[in-house]
């Protein structure tokens, strides 16, 4: 149980990365990741040994937000993923960027392509971990991730030629 | 353009970057890259994208305005509550069964069997008398209406499985009687036809109990209790494939009533 608990903690940083990818406001996304939390706590006998922590604990996160978000369907959700969620000093200027840009690209991703790139390379959940968590079969999960990805180069390559050249001046 | 044999799809790429592909496959496609420029500068954009992304979200961490202290005192709460209710519904039990002790008596002098059959009619009469009707159950909203709708008429809680990923459709609900009061069943169909059911009953007991195993004459049935709610799942298939079920169904992806 200690050592279940221990584990929980440690997955607090990756909820609240998942709340903000799903929920796009800091707030509510805390929100979530409390109520996911409460749930989780509630519910360890459901937990079995072998298995990835992190997977089950985003089921349960994603269960809650679908919840709330049905009865929150007549108010369209902010639109700003985690806004002031920018990337910091991690490297040289030029690559920050290009982290914004990629990020700004990221955040115009359709919901369901967001998660999907969330899911594996933010958080590196196996296919076919990812794949249960959605209700997919593995095989849908895994083209839409290829298109996900294409999407996200695409709209980088896209923006990604105003700033370069603004950036020469 | 890419519609070229040459070129490899990008589900393939990408199962290669996320580490996904098995030994030989693995092989191939990095032989492949080896001789194909276009292809190994899609990963290496793909890779470099990955990075940044990865960078970029994995810089919302830190704790605060979550707290695990309070989701645990919280949690707590909580079960206490839980506990309360089916402290409850023990005592209108004992109420109830009371008024049976009563029943019995005013029946005495009859064949038993006779006794069962009206106090059958009557437990059958409470059930379905009072019945609104079945709402359907199509997607996820239909799910969640059926859940609550039965949770309803069997006094707690349940969640309707979805079984979709191992080919098992929803293809029938209904509402029971048993001698320990009315109870769920859900029949799934998978395209060869084979029947799988879930079943649901109130109990008067609390507490959680893991999954438990019942096999006779080839029929499986996994069961076990989320507290006072009893659940069971059966099907003429091999205990293996029922555990992997029961284990998704009970341990992974629940579906959740709305607003619990």
């Amino acid at each position: 149980m200690d050592d279940l608990l221990l584990g929980i903690e440690g997955e607090i940083p990756a909820l609240r990365r998942y709340a903000r990818v799903l929920a796009r406001d800091p707030d509510t996304a805390d929100d979530l990741v409390q109520d996911c939390l409460v749930r989780a706590l509630s519910r360890t006998h459901l937990w079995r040994q072998p298995g990835n922590l992190r997977a089950w604990l985003f089921t349960i996160l994603r269960n809650i937000h679908r919840n709330h978000r049905r009865s929150l369907a007549r108010n369209p959700p902010p639109l700003s993923l985690a806004e002031g969620n920018e990337p910091s000093m991690a490297g040289d200027q030029i690559s920050r960027v290009e982290a914004a840009e990629v990020l700004g690209a990221f955040r115009q991703l359709p919901d369901e392509q967001r998660e999907v790139l969330f899911l594996i390379v933010a958080e590196g959940l196996r296919y076919s971990e990812a794949a249960t968590l959605l209700g997919i079969p593995i095989s849908t999960f895994t083209s839409r991730l290829a298109r996900s990805r294409e999407r996200l180069r695409q709209l980088v390559d896209d923006h990604g030629q105003a700033p370069r050249l603004r950036s020469i001046k | 353009m890419r519609g070229n044999r040459e070129y490899l799809d990008r589900e393939e790429l990408g199962a290669y970057i996320d580490g996904e592909l098995e030994g030989h496959r693995r092989d191939e496609v990095q032989a492949h890259l080896a001789r194909c420029p276009a292809d190994a500068d899609l990963v290496a954009t793909y890779r470099r994208l990955d990075q940044t992304l990865r960078r970029g979200i994995g810089e919302a961490s830190g704790h605060e305005g979550v707290s695990l202290l309070e989701a645990i005192l919280q949690a707590r709460r909580l079960r206490w509550r839980r506990k309360r209710m089916t402290i409850a519904a023990a005592i209108m039990i004992l109420i109830f069964a009371g008024g049976g002790t009563w029943w019995l008596h005013r029946t005495a002098g009859q064949p038993a069997d006779l006794a069962d059959l009206a106090r059958d009619a009557a437990a059958t009469y409470r059930v379905y008398a009072a019945a609104q009707p079945i709402p359907p159950a199509t997607g996820d909203e239909g799910r969640e209406q059926l859940a609550s709708w039965l949770s309803s008429h069997i006094g707690t809680q349940i969640r309707v499985p979805n079984l979709k990923q191992f080919g098992f459709r929803l293809t029938r609900e209904k509402l029971l009687t048993t001698v320990h009061g009315p109870a769920a069943q859900l029949t799934y169909t998978d395209v060869t036809g084979r029947r799988l059911t879930c079943f649901f009953r109130q109990r008067p007991a609390s507490g959680d109990e893991g999954l438990r195993f019942v096999e006779e004459d080839g029929v499986v049935t996994s069961y076990g209790a989320d507290d006072d709610l009893g659940y069971a799942m059966t099907a003429r298939i091999a205990r293996r494939e029922l555990q992997a079920m029961a284990e998704v169904v009970y341990e992974g992806p629940w579906i959740e009533i709305a607003g619990e």
